[in-house]
C-alpha cells in the first residue's frame, strides 16, 4: 500500500519500535533512499484526528517530523 | 495511519544532563512550542482533564487486590491537591502545550531539541515544564538551570509551589497512562518493593515495549510520588 501511494519505492526493513501513550503501534521503516517512520494510530487515549492535528501542528511548526503522508481511513 | 520523517538523535547522557547549555536548548524548544501562534482549534485540555480521563480508564483494567489501594490513594491525592491549588493561579499560564514530554519524545540532534508524540491543546505551561523535571533534572541543580533558561527571572512562591504539586500529578499520570497502555492480558500489579529509581531504570531501558517493563516503570513513579 505504501509503495501503490508513491512515497516509499522498496522497504528494506521493518521495525517495530517504542509505542506511544495513546497506545499506536509505531514502525521505523527503511527504504532504498530514506527512514520513514508509520504510525497506526489506535484510537484509545486520542482520536486519529486529534493525532494528526497534533502531528500537524509539530510538523508545520519545525518542531518535530515532516509529515509525507497519511491515510485516516487505515488508522 | 501517519506516515512521516524518522528523526535519529543522539542519546542524552548523564553528563550533558549536567550542562547548562542543554537545558537553555531545551528551555528554547518548549518555548517556541508554548508560544506557537496556530489557527487550528486544539482542545483546551489542562492535566486534570488528563488524570481524570486516564483514571477512568485504568477503572476498565483488571487490577490485582494489592494495587487497587495505590491507584485509590493516587486518586484521592488527586483529588485533594486539585482542591487545594488555587484555580485561577492553574489556568493563568494556558499555553500550547505537548503533554508528554517523557525523554522518548524529546529527540536531540545538531544542538537541538525535535519533539514526537505530542497530544498538543491549550494547557497549562507548568505540566509540560514539570514533565520535563521529572525525567531530565535529578537535581535541584539541574532544575534550576532549566527554570532560569525557560523564565530568565525567579519563580514566585506560588509558582513554587504549583510545580511542586504538579511534578508529583505529572509521575503519578505518566504512570497511569503507562498503566493504561498494559495490553489487559494480564492483571495489572504494582511492585511497591521496588527500589530503583527513575534514573537507573532510564539509563538502561530505551525501549519500553512489554508489560512487564511498563509496570516496571509505573512502579518506580508512583514509589518516588506517593
Amino acid at each position: 500500500m505504501l509503495k501503490a501511494s508513491g512515497h516509499i519505492k522498496e522497504v528494506y526493513s521493518v521495525e517495530k519500535i517504542l509505542e506511544g501513550l495513546s497506545g499506536s503501534k509505531i514502525f521505523k521503516v527503511s527504504s532504498s533512499d530514506k527512514t520513514y517512520i508509520i504510525k497506526f494510530v489506535k484510537p484509545k487515549q486520542y482520536s486519529f484526528e486529534e493525532e494528526l492535528i497534533s502531528s500537524q501542528i509539530i510538523s508545520d511548526s519545525s518542531l518535530g517530523p515532516k509529515i509525507y503522508f497519511y491515510d485516516n481511513e487505515k488508522k | 495511519m501517519i506516515v512521516m520523517e524518522c528523526l535519529e538523535g543522539y542519546l542524552i547522557t548523564i553528563n550533558m544532563r549536567k550542562t547548562k547549555k542543554l537545558y537553555e536548548q531545551l528551555a528554547r524548544t518548549l518555548k517556541k512550542l508554548h508560544n506557537l501562534n496556530i489557527n487550528t482549534t486544539i482542545p483546551d485540555v489542562n492535566m486534570f482533564d488528563l488524570f481524570e480521563k486516564s483514571l477512568s480508564l485504568l477503572a476498565q483494567k483488571k487490577i490485582d487486590d494489592r494495587t487497587k489501594p495505590i491507584i485509590e490513594k493516587i486518586a484521592d491525592n488527586f483529588k485533594r491537591e486539585k482542591a487545594m491549588l488555587d484555580l485561577n493561579l492553574v489556568f493563568a499560564n494556558t499555553v500550547v502545550c505537548h503533554n508528554d514530554l517523557s525523554p522518548k519524545n524529546l529527540i536531540y540532534k545538531n544542538n537541538e531539541f525535535r519533539l514526537i508524540d505530542a497530544y498538543i491543546t491549550r494547557g497549562d505551561l507548568f505540566y509540560d515544564l514539570a514533565t520535563i523535571i521529572v525525567f531530565w533534572c535529578f537535581d535541584k541543580s539541574s532544575e534550576k538551570m532549566l527554570l532560569d533558561s525557560y523564565f530568565e527571572r525567579e519563580l514566585t512562591p506560588e509558582e513554587n509551589r504549583k510545580l511542586s504539586v504538579f511534578k508529583k500529578l505529572a509521575m503519578q499520570l505518566y504512570a497511569i497512562r503507562l498503566l493504561c497502555d498494559c495490553t489487559g492480558e494480564s492483571t495489572l500489579s504494582i511492585d511497591t518493593t521496588n527500589k530503583r529509581t527513575l534514573l537507573e531504570f532510564l539509563s538502561t531501558n530505551n525501549n519500553i515495549i512489554s508489560d512487564k517493563q511498563i509496570l516496571k516503570f509505573a512502579s518506580i513513579l508512583i514509589n518516588q510520588s506517593i
